[in-house]
């Protein structure tokens, strides 16, 4: 090995405390910029990628900000509900393929996503386990929130009330859950699936009751007209969908008039796309039509600016850091002045005293670019799961 | 002398790889041509609309058993995964069948023909009463939802159809054009039928048990009164009293039932002024004939029931 090498080598061997903290210092200083440039890259992506992957978002005349995102995320938002009136409506355009979502309960905590089996083969979900939806009370979990609160096809799930105080509210479904799907690294992994029309029954506008008919007892009857009927509201109501109980679950009014939260469109082509938007960008036009990546690029540049203050700092951390270092090394030459003065009288001359001292730096440099490396490759291909660990976890 | 036989096997070997892969590329990806798209119907009519309109283009299924009623019956776990793969499920639409309503179906596949009559659909005020937590007793309207009874209504439906399995089938879109024409032309007598009824027995009024024929006697211009029967239930004596009441009001001397009454029920009414016919709105496939064919048939027997009827009262007049 290289005489000077050699020396370098033994001398922050025996300086090895001084070495590491040095090492980790310029370290620390490096990976804070490189780790924020990768999250928000993954950020960015993670944002833009669902985005990109919803053409078009319908709703009631609000925040775009928030139809985007409870649409896209299912985050909780109060957004203005609108009808089935408006799917029917953009159905009959033949413009794009309507997929509503009702988003107002949870389970668990979870959000319940009231749409049709359209949104499966939209999102590209699959099950893992069990069945898709099939019938009135049936739900298809995340791969998360089965995991997390340890369900499997079969087993049931209660709604929660919108109010525990409203007596009058919303009765709890206990939902029978028939499949698992497969873990897709997005909001639906945390969500819970139903059809619309499990939706509406969880909001009290279906309902299931035990058959009133002539043989039913007097206390539960409020009129009997001939072969009619009238039941008070003494019938009990049925918290539970079941094969039994499933012929009298009904509805009240005209579905046109039930409530959604917003609708997703996949249109047919571009054109059906700009027509749509066409349409819909009157004063007078119910409904809003949002496109999600515009939104989310509004979203960004926000980001973006909070980064651009993130970027001085570091900046400015970094040029401290390196001032510190700077201060560090001359202390230390001034330190070993005797040193330098006891190998030039050995005979070495000033040329390679200097040499030792630089590859010193050098190294510790180099060692800490290289652990920058290698720990920005591994957040490069780890990135969402620890984005995910640090920020949704 | 080596070198040639490795090359024929080295090329050998390769050709057998190639040929691997196209095989089961092509079992991965079988064409279209080779699987005929599935039609799930909810009743005999759109069956009869879509195998006239279609033909062998297509697998029509009609999942409810011959023996059930259409209106109720509810598709087992096993039919329900059917119905949820078909290509194209074509529904009545107006609540006609109760599992379309209660099954979790693809939307996109869903074809509601009622969509097509949207203005020409008949809603009744009285179609429901009930009463829910403290409120009174009130009645919600609803949709009759017996539509083909009348043919022009019928065509109509086989027109939404024909234009769905065009956009499903489009090499066969002449052969839908040209079949669909055939249909209109096949509903012709049925239409003349219904004319010549009217015609013939202007401003009738009937009972019924349930909203059904509504869109054939509007067709007709006669009136119908339906009593709230329920189906396969005895009537008993406050039910009796509500049609008495009616009748004196109202005078209505014919009543129309969908299946065969009892024949007490039949002497029971008779006595009352009331004639009774029963027409069989085909919700399920007759055992002889087609649609056509036996609502011809049902039409006819109405004329003769009808003229006899007519001939009974003139002479009772005189």
């Amino acid at each position: 090995m290289n005489g000077i090498l050699r020396l370098t080598f033994r001398y922050l061997a025996y300086n090895r405390l001084k070495t590491v903290i040095l090492i980790l210092c310029v370290s620390l200083a490096l990976l804070l910029p490189v780790l924020l440039q990768f999250g928000v890259a993954q950020f960015e992506q993670d944002l833009l990628a669902r985005a990109r992957a919803t053409p078009l978002v319908a709703g009631a005349k609000g925040s775009r900000f928030d139809l985007a995102l409870q649409s896209m995320y299912f985050s909780r938002a109060e957004l203005e509900p609108t009808t089935m009136q408006a799917v029917e409506t953009i159905q009959e355009t033949g413009y794009a393929l309507p997929i509503p979502l009702s988003l107002r309960f949870t389970a668990q905590g979870a959000p319940i996503v009231g749409t049709t089996l359209d949104y499966f083969d939209f999102r590209k979900l699959v099950v893992a386990e069990g069945t898709g939806l099939r019938r009135l009370g049936d739900c298809v979990i995340g791969a998360d929130i089965a995991q997390k609160q340890q369900l499997k096809p079969g087993d049931r799930l209660m709604s929660d009330p919108l109010n525990v105080f409203d007596l009058s509210g919303n009765y709890p479904l206990k939902m029978r859950v028939v499949g698992i799907l497969g873990k897709a690294g997005s909001p639906d992994d945390n969500a819970v699936f139903v059809d619309l029309k499990t939706e509406w029954i969880i909001s009290g506008i279906g309902h299931g009751h035990q058959t009133v008919d002539s043989e039913t007892s007097k206390d539960l009857l409020l009129k009997r007209d001939g072969q009619r009927v009238v039941a008070n509201a003494a019938v009990p109501q049925f918290n539970e969908v079941t094969d039994e109980n499933l012929a009298s679950f009904h509805f009240h009014g005209q579905a046109e008039t039930f409530p959604i939260s917003s609708i997703l469109l996949v249109p047919s082509n571009e054109k059906s796309e700009v027509l749509l938007l066409g349409i819909y960008d009157a004063k007078n036009a119910t409904l809003q039509l949002i496109r999600p990546t515009e939104i989310v690029k509004e979203l960004l540049q926000m980001v973006f600016r909070v980064k651009q203050l993130f970027d001085m700092n570091t900046l400015l951390v970094s040029v401290s850091v390196g001032l510190l270092l700077a201060l560090i090394f001359l202390l230390s030459l001034r330190l070993r002045k005797r040193e330098r003065q006891t190998m030039f009288q050995l005979g070495c001359s000033r040329s390679t005293i200097w040499k030792l001292q630089l590859s010193e730096i050098i190294f510790i440099l180099g060692t800490s670019l290289i652990i920058v490396l290698g720990m920005a490759a591994v957040f490069r291909v780890y990135a969402y799961q620890m984005m995910r660990f640090l920020f949704i976890e | 002398m080596k070198k040639p036989v490795y090359l024929f096997l080295v090329l050998f070997s390769v050709a057998q790889l190639l040929s691997c892969q196209q095989k089961t590329q092509l079992e991965n990806n079988p064409t279209s041509e080779d699987q005929t798209p599935l039609v799930v119907v909810v009743n005999y009519p759109l069956e009869f609309i879509v195998e006239s309109i279609a033909g062998p283009a297509v697998k029509v299924l009609n999942p409810v058993p011959a023996d059930a009623d259409p209106e109720t019956w509810f598709p087992d776990d096993a039919m329900i995964q059917t119905i949820q793969q078909a290509d194209l499920i074509v529904t009545n639409g107006a609540d006609f069948s109760d599992w379309v309503k209660k099954l979790s179906l693809p939307r996109s596949k869903v074809l509601r023909t009622s969509l097509s009559l949207k203005e020409a659909l008949i809603t009744v005020p009285d179609f429901e009463v009930h009463s829910h937590g403290s409120g009174d007793a009130h009645s919600h309207a609803g949709t009759v939802s017996f539509f083909w009874l009348d043919p022009r209504l019928m065509t109509r439906q086989a027109n939404a159809i024909a234009q769905r399995l065009a956009l499903l089938l489009p090499r066969q879109q002449e052969e839908i054009t040209a079949n669909l024409k055939k249909l209109e032309d096949s509903l012709e007598p049925l239409n003349q039928k219904l004319d010549q009824l009217r015609t013939s027995y202007p401003g009738l009024q009937w009972f019924s048990q349930r909203p059904v024929y509504q869109y054939l006697t509007r067709r007709t211009d006669w009136k119908v009164f339906h009593l709230h029967w329920k189906k396969k239930t005895e009537p008993d004596d406050p039910v009796w009293e509500n049609l008495i009441a009616m009748q004196e009001q109202h005078k209505v001397p014919l009543m129309l039932w969908e299946y065969q009454p009892e024949d007490k029920q039949v002497k029971a009414l008779q006595q009352r002024g009331v004639a009774s016919f029963v027409l069989n709105p085909l919700t399920v496939k007759p055992s002889q004939g087609n649609y056509l064919t036996e609502m011809q048939r049902q039409l006819d027997q109405l004329e003769e029931f009808l003229k006899q009827h007519t001939n009974l009262s003139k002479s009772k007049e005189n």
